[in-house]
């Protein structure tokens, strides 16, 4: 079932109007696309891409599994991506990653029972001056602790689905959680 | 063995070859080897530096002066620098094509008048167009550069790293040199390209031994082994051994991407070239390359089949044997195989093909330059579709219908025999004209204009055709090369990719590569005329030759009113040649028409042929349903199943008294027959074929002939013989000589 609506196509289209090329405009059509198909490009998000460009989708699928940040396997509502790099593991992001896995039951790279979140383990999310920084979603949370972290988890359960894209990361605000 | 023991062999080794041999040299060397590193580093697929660095520093342990990481010693088995040039026996014959190619074009580009820019390689100075890329320069000066990712057809990338040459420029005030990957380089005005010293050895070396780190060696089982660039460059550049010894990277062994193609992307080298081949010349992108550093690989979308009609290209531009053929799989090695030079006999495209067979049996097909025709690709169904010649249901002794009414063998005198007594004896009950011949689009020249002669001047009838369809000819109005320079290409009820597929590769160039305007349509209908009329006289109507007489009628008028070139594209290897070779009713050899050939012809035959035009083939299956002809000879041809009216060609097969079918299989046609008689394949005989464009093309006897087979020309000439009158064809060639002499000079010209 193709998910893209003339909406997201106008999207996709006014990005492509960017550029020379249709093609330039694959990385952040494939944004769109994780963004309409929950977080996660399917071999159906990659070829309605391909379809929409005009490019062979092999060379799609060639890009998307490329960048690790185009998630191949399903996510959860919340996608918990915590920093293993080396500002947030000196400061005990370690700690935070085996604190997390212990909270939520599952592995790194895993999702809940309930679909509710999937935790990842991810390289420099460029915070090293708040470090251990966490991304959720399309949010981004500093000098996160495992109380806050508890927290922050507590929140999610109720709140809407938010996911990932560049252009759209933002800062919780002052005391948000 | 131990770790230790390990150590001190590779260690040992070293000693004896490096230290002695390059001692004098080691400050360079270890600068050519931390280059190399740094070069090699650059690339994605190389995940091994660390390992590298590891790896060495174990190896040099036990030596305690040495430092730990990139000394001499370090650099693992770097071998002597040999300034002995590869001889031209080393190479693989795709190379040799390769620097031919090159020589052709820098030559064709000075022809041209295209700026020529000065520089030496090795210290030979040569001149090359401006813009050619160093490893041309190179070739074209006959240095040898190792590479893989390069290919004269496809756009360089710099993938394999491994063509590094050092160059000295110019620049910035100063004279600078460095070691560049000379595929991605274009040249400049006095550089010094510098392909043998130890500096680039090295590096070479080095690259050659990244490139290995994840490559299984597995050559002895792997069919590309014996014919495969990386084995090749290894022997010549590369290091004797390895210091890569942790775990390689596995994948599935020889996994199918489609019915033709299977992929080990353990021997994947990531050069790429299989991508650019599907993205540049055959633009069906089915390949890509996926995920990324140390486990980047070659795939199709989602593990989808691999549907390309040019799959089998990719194979053989693969420079190592991680694409390979299904159908070539095991079955030969490349120094056991003897290889023809032929024509593909699936479609009229006229592939130039080297047939390769091994042990009397066709093992490969492999495409041949022809810079007229097909460049040097060819498609799948030429490179997998020819195997029927090896095909265990070929015909191999006459076949003869018995008392009991079922086809029995019999042998050739027997058979023969009968043929001739029953022409012999209708011609005397009924008259020359109840004998009717169809001959064959898919035999050659020469065994068409040999049956069109025995039907003419030994029977003495015009009752003679070779068309399934009842349409007249339209000859080209361009060459198939021809049609890359057009700016709007209109193709027309065709998959053409699938129907005509180097006529497509050329298209898909003009339309990729030079911005062509290309429309496709089903019918000759508003968008076809409004796409030639915006063209002018800079268009070309592609049109298929089974499309409806009026269809194509419309298309002549459309093209005469705009000035656009008409192509009617043919269908069969040799449809152009049955025609050229007379087999029509009312056309003699070099399709001239009876009043001027006539004359020539009695003379040149030796006997007065009949007047009136014959019977063409709806005319003749109608007379044998009606009784007026009493007997059929089909030479290589079934119109049982492709004639336009199945059920009309069918009927008159069963109607006809006595039908004699020369095939190379018991099809729908041979099983009506009272006489079948096995013919010899394309790839077990020589002649000649004519493809879509007219182009005259020899085709050469690859393999013995399958059991009591003959070639078509040899079963008509012994009939002749027969039917009384001596044999002087002892080759295809002799009788290639007489049809050129049977055309009227004029005619014979204008057939050259």
């Amino acid at each position: 079932m193709p998910r893209f609506t003339s909406e997201t196509k106008a999207r996709i289209d006014e990005i492509a109007g960017r550029y020379p090329d249709r093609r330039s405009a694959l990385l952040p059509a494939l944004w769109v696309a994780q963004e309409v198909y929950d977080g996660w490009l399917p071999e159906e998000a990659m070829q309605e891409v391909a379809d929409h460009l005009g490019m062979s989708r092999a060379e799609v699928e060639g890009v998307a599994s490329y960048y690790t940040m185009y998630n191949k396997e399903p996510v959860g509502r919340h996608h918990i991506e915590i920093c293993q790099n080396i500002s947030c593991m000196i400061l005990g992001s370690d700690d935070l990653i085996h604190h997390c896995e212990h909270r939520l039951g599952v592995g790194s790279g895993e999702t809940t029972d309930d679909g509710m979140f999937t935790l990842s383990r991810v390289e420099c999310l460029g915070a090293c001056s708040n470090a251990p920084a966490v991304q959720i979603g399309a949010t981004y949370h500093e000098n996160v602790t495992k109380e806050r972290l508890d927290t922050i988890i507590e929140q999610l359960k109720s709140a809407p689905s938010e996911v990932a894209h560049p252009a759209q990361a933002k800062m919780p605000e002052q005391g948000q959680f | 063995m131990s770790e230790n023991d390990k150590n001190t062999e590779i260690h040992t080794a070293q000693t004896n070859t490096e230290e002695q041999a390059n001692a004098p040299k080691e400050s360079t060397d270890q600068q050519a080897a931390q280059q190399t590193i740094a070069e090699a580093g650059a690339m994605p697929a190389s995940a091994t530096t660390a390992q590298e660095a590891e790896a060495a520093g174990r190896v040099a342990d036990p030596q305690p002066t040495a430092p730990p990481v990139s000394s001499t010693q370090a650099d693992g088995g770097a071998r002597t620098v040999e300034d002995t040039p590869r001889s031209e026996r080393d190479r693989t014959p795709a190379e040799k094509a390769d620097a031919v190619k090159v020589q052709s074009d820098a030559e064709a580009a000075k022809a041209a008048g295209v700026e020529m820019t000065k520089v030496t390689v090795d210290g030979v100075e040569v001149e090359v167009p401006k813009g050619t890329l160093v490893i041309e320069a190179c070739f074209r000066a006959g240095a040898d550069v190792p590479y893989f990712c390069y290919h004269p057809r496809l756009t360089s990338i710099g993938a394999c790293r491994m063509c590094l040459v050092s160059v000295e420029l110019e620049m910035f005030g100063a004279r600078r040199e460095s070691i560049f990957t000379c595929c991605t380089v274009p040249v400049a005005e006095g550089m010094a390209i510098k392909t043998r010293t130890p500096e680039v050895k090295k590096a070479q070396n080095g690259m050659l031994e990244f490139l290995l780190a994840n490559h299984p060696l597995d050559c002895p089982i792997c069919d590309r082994g014996g014919e495969c660039p990386l084995q090749n460059m290894t022997v010549a550049y590369g290091p004797p051994t390895s210091r890569f010894i942790e775990e390689k990277r596995h994948f599935p062994k020889a996994y199918p991407i489609s019915d033709y193609v299977v992929l080990d992307r353990e021997r994947c080298i990531q050069c790429m070239r299989c991508t650019r081949f599907c993205e540049e010349i055959s633009g069906d992108g089915q390949l890509a390359l996926l995920n990324r550093g140390s486990s980047t690989e070659i795939g199709t979308f989602f593990g989808h089949d691999f549907t390309s009609n040019f799959s089998g290209n990719t194979i053989e531009i693969c420079p190592v044997g991680a694409l390979l053929s299904r159908t070539y799989r095991f079955a030969a090695r490349p120094w056991e195989i003897s290889s023809s030079d032929s024509i593909c006999s699936k479609c009229g495209n006229g592939c130039n093909v080297a047939l390769q067979t091994r042990l009397g049996e066709l093992v490969r097909v492999n495409g041949r330059t022809n810079e007229d025709v097909n460049e040097e690709w060819t498609c799948d169904r030429g490179k997998f579709g020819n195997y029927y010649v090896n095909d265990e249901s070929r015909l191999k002794h006459p076949l003869m219908r018995r008392a009991d009414g079922a086809l029995h063998p019999a042998s050739w005198d027997e058979a023969l025999a009968a043929v001739a007594e029953r022409i012999t004896r209708t011609k005397a009950e009924f008259g020359a004209d109840a004998i009717a011949g169809i001959g064959s689009t898919r035999c050659t020249v020469e065994d068409n204009y040999l049956f069109g002669k025995m039907l003419r001047a030994l029977v003495g009838t015009n009752n003679l055709d070779h068309r399934m369809l009842p349409h007249g000819f339209e000859p080209m109005q361009t060459t198939i090369a021809e049609i890359e320079h057009f700016k709007t290409i209109v193709s027309v009820g065709m998959k053409l990719d699938w129907d005509q597929p180097i006529v497509y590769l050329r298209v898909f160039k003009a339309y990729s590569k030079k911005g062509a305007n290309w429309i496709k349509a089903d019918v000759v209908d508003n968008t076809v005329t409004e796409a030639l009329r915006a063209g002018g006289a800079d268009a070309v109507l592609l049109l298929p030759h089974h499309l409806p007489q009026d269809q194509i009628d419309r298309a002549k008028k459309l093209c005469a009113s705009t000035g656009a070139k008409l192509n009617v594209l043919l269908p069969d290897c040799n449809s152009w040649g049955a025609a050229r070779a007379g087999i029509l009713p009312d056309r003699l050899p070099g399709l001239t028409a009876f009043r001027e050939g006539r004359a020539h012809l009695d003379s040149f035959w030796k006997t007065p042929l009949p007047t009136a035009s014959g019977l063409d083939s709806d005319g003749i299956f109608d007379a044998v349903s009606a009784g007026r002809v009493q007997m059929l000879y089909i030479m290589g041809s079934d119109p049982a199943t492709r004639f336009h009216d199945t059920e009309k060609a069918r009927r008159a097969l069963e109607a006809a008294p006595f039908v004699v079918v020369q095939e190379l299989f018991l099809t729908e046609t041979a099983k009506r027959a009272d006489i079948v008689l096995p013919a010899a394949s394309f790839a077990e005989k020589d002649g000649t074929f004519f493809n879509i464009e007219g182009r005259e093309q020899k085709i050469k006897q690859a393999m013995p002939v399958k059991g009591d087979a003959r070639p078509d020309w040899r079963i008509v000439a012994d009939l002749m013989g027969r039917l009384g009158t001596p044999v002087p064809y002892f080759s295809a060639r002799d009788i290639y000589r007489e049809y050129n002499r049977s055309i009227p000079k004029a005619e014979a010209v204008a057939a050259r």
